[in-house]
């Protein structure tokens, strides 16, 4: 009897360490920050910047947005409050973009500088 | 006497000949053409040609297949006809060779435009190649030819990239007050930054330095362990570095003023922050934008990655809306399973720069695509760089690759354009750079149709095809000030206007005084021949920075300079209390530090534990930065394991040091832990007392019923 709880222990403890869900989903994805840019259709009335822009946007992406700043041309910096996965943050961007107030939204990607060492 | 004249003049003539060095060839639109006289083209009364010669124009249109018009009559009975556009001296060399071959033609030529050559005396320039004439194997930009009709003036063009060290000594006076937009990263952290800060003014370059561990814990960003590249000021002393100073290195237009627009910190920076950049570098005005008084007509954008998307797009679209040229590198993907260029290199309204190397051919690094609408020199480029590994050391020079360093030669070659006649359009300038190349050699590999754009970059061809308007006066030439006070008046020395006539004159950044009267003005006004004209503006608020006033004179752009004095960054002594009594490994943390009497931000180091900018707000790191002007900063470590012991954390701020002190407090009691020998008590002490009990019942005696 001992000896099977030690095998199923261990083995749930190995499942954990790998990520892997008990109902079979694929290995979990590294997640981190999202960080977006979104631009509400003028003259929608949505202020991303307010607090009920903010609770608009977060139920339409599924995940609590935390508001960063401002930006030319009418945008709107935000992230999620917590990490995600590049699937995750897949479906947050999508979501958003249904939403019939936002012109477009996408994720603030990094860029570099051309110069390679 | 007279022989001794004689003597004399011939030596004069002599030197004035060795004085211009060597006379240059370069791109024309003309050929000399004699013919026999029977063959000639006649002239009617007015001037044009007769009909037969009308008959023997379209025969030269016919064996050159370009359209060829008569021009004029010269001495010896030969004619120049000109040629639709100014071309590569080797093509008009090939045509006038097949006119030459068609009967009755006693010989043909180019008319070429010959030019003194400008060979700077900056030490470094022979190591320049991308700055020369074609020739021997060598495919530069033939920046010497240009010289001869352009050395460019104040053209403003913004550098959107990691910032500047304004005070290195071949741009010093060159650079104009910019703007960091990079922002604070989420929840208070300044990694991208680098600066103790997010948006201000300060556009200096602190380095973007990535140690072994910030990759690592970074990987999701795509870093690599680096030193610090010093990318913009090598971007910005290809294009403007002072030239014929006798020092350093030469730029391609020295007399243009870099707008340093800082996007990009440790790791690149968010696009967010570009497209801020960009719009504010071209004057856009928007609400979420502080005010730019040195608008830019030329942005370069040494930066990319990924595909081009809506914010960068618009914010190219704005640029463009305020006759802004965009100039991007294509990016260093062409060896990868993805050749083509990426953002915003890829996006519209962009003139796209791939890189070649001195033989001409292309880099093996460069994107590619039909995106790419030029080629230019990439690969080895000596310019202006900052020194050290992680935070400044000093000022030097550099060898950089990459298409970063192509798309400043056509970003210098734009400025010379404008320098010559600014009143042209974005579109214009497009077009007159790209339709002005030098021929892809033989052998050159572009895996693909138009995949390299028009040619290479010929600065020469660019501006022989490009009329001087004319409009301006004797260069004027404001004496820059070092060393200033922070916020006061600067004025300059005056300077008597040379010109044909009457100027309008406007000024950007501060104003003006004709007389130099003590009258001062910024209302845009005009100016006469021999008038006195004076500038002013308020210096810099911040150390080590420059104020510029920048005055358009007709069709002429001068600035007058002033430099704030030395930054401070060694702050006041400071000090941490220490803490006793604290618990065993406990995580201690020390009170909130402010930093005193620093008026740029200052090197912050930490050993034997971690720091904190604002203490809480941000997080804590063991990663060497900065802290800004009126920063604060807290200091944690672990306890020690044991008791009545010390641990010591070293914090060094601009050289100053001071420790933070911890220790545990003594065995046995006190402090809010559990001991392990009372932990231990308490766990035996129901066992001893059931002991006990059992030990009690068996020593009482019996007693009988």
């Amino acid at each position: 009897m001992m000896r099977r709880r030690r095998l199923l222990f261990g083995g749930l403890a190995a499942l954990w360490i790998t990520g892997c869900k008990l109902n079979g989903e694929p290995v979990r994805e590294v997640a981190g920050v999202l960080r977006l840019i979104v631009v509400p259709v003028p003259e929608a009335g949505l202020d991303p910047g307010s607090s009920e822009g903010l609770d608009h946007l977060s139920r339409t992406a599924g995940t609590m947005l935390v508001y960063l700043r401002p930006m030319s041309g009418g945008g709107h910096v935000l992230v999620t409050a917590d990490p995600v996965t590049a699937s995750q943050a897949q479906t947050i961007l999508q979501r958003l973009a249904a939403d019939p107030v936002i012109a477009y939204v996408e994720e603030d990607r990094r860029v570099t500088h051309q110069s390679p060492e | 006497m007279k022989r001794y004249r004689k003597t004399l003049g011939i030596a004069a003539l002599a030197f004035a000949c060795l004085g211009i060095a060597t006379a240059q060839a370069t791109p024309t639109d003309r050929i000399i053409i004699k013919v026999s006289e029977t063959m000639r083209p006649a002239v009617l009364a007015d001037g044009g040609p007769t009909p037969r010669a009308r008959e023997r124009l379209a025969a030269l249109s016919t064996v050159v297949g370009q359209d060829v018009s008569w021009q004029r009559a010269m001495s010896g009975g030969a004619d120049v006809v000109r040629l639709p556009r100014t071309m590569p001296l080797e093509q008009v060399q090939a045509m006038a060779a097949a006119m030459a071959a068609l009967p009755g033609v006693d010989y043909a030529e180019p008319d070429v435009r010959l030019f003194p050559l400008q060979v700077p005396d900056d030490p470094l320039y022979a190591q320049q190649w991308h700055l020369k004439p074609v020739g021997a194997g060598t495919y530069g930009i033939d920046a010497e030819g240009a010289w001869g009709l352009s050395v460019g003036d104040a053209v403003t063009v913004a550098v959107v990239d990691t910032g500047i060290r304004f005070l290195h000594p071949d741009l010093v006076g060159k650079v104009l007050p910019g703007y960091d937009f990079v922002d604070e990263d989420p929840e208070g952290v300044f990694f991208t930054a680098n600066d103790g800060d997010g948006r201000d003014g300060n556009a200096t370059d602190p380095g973007d330095w990535i140690t072994a561990s910030e990759a690592e814990a970074l990987s999701e960003f795509g870093c690599r362990e680096a030193r610090s590249s010093w990318h913009g000021t090598h971007v910005a002393g290809v294009i403007a570095a002072a030239t014929d100073n006798a020092q350093g290195v030469a730029g391609i237009s020295r007399g243009a003023m870099i707008l340093p627009v800082r996007g990009l910190g440790k790791c690149g920076g968010y696009t967010s922050d570009i497209a801020d950049g960009i719009r504010w570098a071209a004057g856009v005005p928007d609400a979420a934008l502080p005010a730019n008084p040195h608008p830019a007509r030329i942005i370069n954008l040494s930066l990319g990655g990924g595909s081009c998307a809506m914010t960068l797009q618009n914010a190219i679209h704005a640029a463009n809306g305020r006759d802004a040229l965009v100039v991007a590198a294509a990016g260093n993907t062409g060896d990868t399973d993805s050749p083509a260029p990426v953002a915003p290199g890829s996006c519209g309204g962009v003139l796209t720069v791939a890189a070649s190397k001195q033989d001409g051919t292309r880099a093996a690094y460069s994107s590619y695509g039909t995106a790419v609408d030029i080629t230019a020199p990439g690969n080895e480029i000596l310019a202006t760089a900052g020194l050290g590994d992680d935070y400044p050391t000093g000022h030097g020079y550099g060898f950089k690759s990459g298409t970063s360093m192509s798309a400043p030669m056509v970003s210098g070659v734009a400025a010379l354009l404008l320098s010559r006649n600014p009143g042209l359009n974005r579109q214009t300038l497009f077009e007159r750079i790209v339709d002005n190349v030098t021929a892809f050699p033989v052998g050159f590999d572009c895996p693909g149709v138009d995949a390299c754009g028009s040619g290479l970059l010929n600065a020469a061809l660019a501006l022989g095809a490009t009329a001087d308007p004319g409009g301006r006066p004797t260069p004027l030439a404001f004496a820059s000030v070092e060393g200033v006070e922070a916020n006061v008046l600067q004025v300059s020395t005056d300077v008597v206007v040379d010109s044909a006539g009457t100027l309008d004159l406007s000024v950007e950044g501060g104003e003006y005084s004709i007389g130099c009267n003590g009258v001062f003005t910024a209302v845009d006004g005009s100016i006469e021949n021999g008038e006195d004209l004076c500038l002013r503006h308020l210096s810099a608020p911040r150390p080590e920075h420059p104020a510029a006033t920048v005055v358009r004179l007709g069709n002429h752009r001068s600035a007058f300079v002033s430099l704030t004095g030395f930054s401070d960054t060694q702050p006041e002594s400071f000090s941490f209390a220490p803490q006793d009594q604290t618990g065993v490994s406990e995580t201690v943390i020390s009170s909130s530090v402010a930093m005193e009497g620093i008026d740029a931000p200052a090197p912050v180091m930490v050993s034997g534990g971690e720091y904190s900018l604002g203490c809480g707000i941000s997080g804590f790191t063991t990663e060497p930065g900065y802290v800004a002007p009126g920063g604060t900063i807290c200091v944690r470590h672990q306890a020690a394991s044991s008791f009545a012991t010390r641990t010591v954390t070293t914090l060094t701020v601009g050289g100053v040091s001071a420790d933070f002190a911890s220790t545990t407090r003594t065995g046995g009691g006190g402090g809010g832990s559990l001991s392990p020998g009372l932990l231990l008590l308490g766990l035996i002490y129901p066992w001893l007392r059931r002991v006990r009990r059992h030990r009690v019942a068996s020593s009482r005696p019996v007693r009988a019923p």
